[in-house]
């Protein structure tokens, strides 16, 4: 997709303003970025900015020329109070943003034996490495994140082979591969944005697990399953969803049968557990890291 | 190890709705940040204010890691979601479009406050007082 990014550069008591044109305007909001290039460490601080760079962006579509049309009379209003710099137009694609941050992912090892390894860099394995090759693209699950890298601790202490999986939110689909790549027999993944689904698709030929790793551009309500079919459920997303869902993935799994919870933040965890102790789910064990939380539990 | 800042980010965004798609993506994307890992941070931390704007700033190291504090809505948006009402009057003079008690007026101050230059909750609830009147709504 093409977009049009809309800035002006200007000094601090135009921010505001500028700011509240391009959020009525633009799409999705606005960024206001200031110079930096300084260790606070050492005991520098940031630069008092002389002026901000304020951007917004408008998709190329039938909308264009009206919404450019508004922010220009805006941006012409203001510097009549005070002269300002023009407003630069620059065409951007999705492609140019998504790509920039892969530079900066290097293979990174979780737990004792997980080694995350994107698909455009090589690592030297030990023996008993267990490799999840990665391509994550705009989808979430890099193993960078907290509750990623306590997800797949987890999965290393409670895969112990042949286990049939639900993975809810499977994102990058790095927990079904990890845990397909650890023993377990399969897994079934729901991922509600068609990208990401797309992504962990092809995350999973990647590691020739495509085999054994299900994935659904869709959400748990929507599949047809037999209560107690899983053997474990991964529900990586947020307290919220987890709450919504929490009925849908107890009843898929077996009596015995464990969860893995997270993408819950410390002050929501007791609600989530609130909500699971009726149901016959035990909390057994409780990660936490940067605020983050990942459960894992037992069905009675 | 000393980190090196590199970046200094505001977005003004909605809060519980951040996606890899503008501003975010190409914010945060040209300083190499996984922007999905702020997605996830920013919704998460925010998903209480759905349907507000809630500014965040973000300092981008080195490494490429990052940090970010999130800011209460702007006021206005606050009062507007007090009020009821789509957005301010043209004409707040004139046409006053809605009326929030002093309670309410209390109850954003003291989410504002934080932010506001105020010495005490008094002195915030008069800022607030202030935005309200510019929108043409009336405290009674």
């Amino acid at each position: 997709m093409k977009w049009l990014e809309l800035c002006v550069d200007v000094p601090p008591e135009f921010v505001e303003p500028i700011s509240h044109i391009f959020y009525k305007y633009g799409y999705g909001g606005v960024s206001i970025e200031s110079p930096a290039d300084f260790n606070p460490d050492e005991g520098e601080v940031a630069p008092v900015p002389e002026t901000f760079s304020v951007r917004t962006y408008i998709p190329k579509d039938d909308s264009t020329d009206e919404r450019r049309a508004n922010i220009e009379i805006g941006v012409k209003l203001i510097n009549h109070l005070h002269p300002i710099e023009p407003l630069k137009e620059t065409e951007i694609k999705d492609e140019d943003w998504e790509t920039n941050w892969k530079q900066y992912f290097h293979p990174i090892r979780v737990g004792r034996k997980l080694v995350i390894c994107p698909t455009w860099q090589e690592h030297a394995s030990l023996r008993d490495d267990v490799i999840i090759f990665l391509d994550p693209g705009m989808a979430f699950g890099t193993g960078h994140h907290p509750t990623t890298r306590m997800c797949m601790e987890l999965l290393e202490d409670t895969i112990v082979g042949g286990e049939k999986i639900i993975d809810l939110g499977c994102g990058s689909g790095i927990l079904s591969v990890t845990a397909v790549k650890l023993g377990a027999l399969s897994s079934i993944g729901f991922e509600i944005e068609s990208n990401a689904s797309k992504v962990a698709k092809e995350n999973c030929v990647l590691n020739a697990v495509d085999e054994s790793v299900e994935v659904f551009n869709s959400t748990l309500p929507d599949y047809r399953y037999s209560e107690g079919d899983f053997d474990l459920a991964l529900a990586n997303i947020s307290a919220k969803v987890i709450i919504e869902l929490a009925d849908h993935l107890t009843k898929g799994l077996r009596s015995g049968g464990k969860l893995i919870l997270s993408g819950v933040l410390e002050n929501a965890l007791e609600d989530v557990r609130d909500v699971f102790e009726p149901l016959g789910v035990v909390f057994e064990k409780v990660m936490t890291d940067s605020d983050w939380t990942a459960v894992l539990a037992t069905k009675k | 190890m000393a980190k090196k800042v590199i970046g200094l980010i505001k977005l003004q965004i909605e809060a519980g709705k951040a996606t890899p798609a503008p501003p975010v993506g190409p914010a945060l994307g040209q300083h190499g940040v996984n922007i999905m890992g702020f997605v996830k941070e920013y919704n998460e931390r925010t998903s209480s204010l759905a349907g507000s704007i809630v500014p965040v700033e973000i300092t981008v190291y080195e490494d490429r890691s990052f940090d970010f504090i999130a800011k209460s809505p702007p006021a206005s948006d606050l009062l507007r979601k007090a009020a009821g009402v789509e957005k301010g009057s043209g004409n707040p003079l004139i046409d006053k479009i809605a009326v929030i008690s002093r309670d309410q007026v209390k109850e954003i101050a003291e989410t504002k406050i934080k932010d506001l230059n105020a010495a005490d909750i008094e002195g915030a609830i008069k800022i607030i007082e202030g935005t309200a009147r510019s929108m043409g709504i009336q405290v009674r």
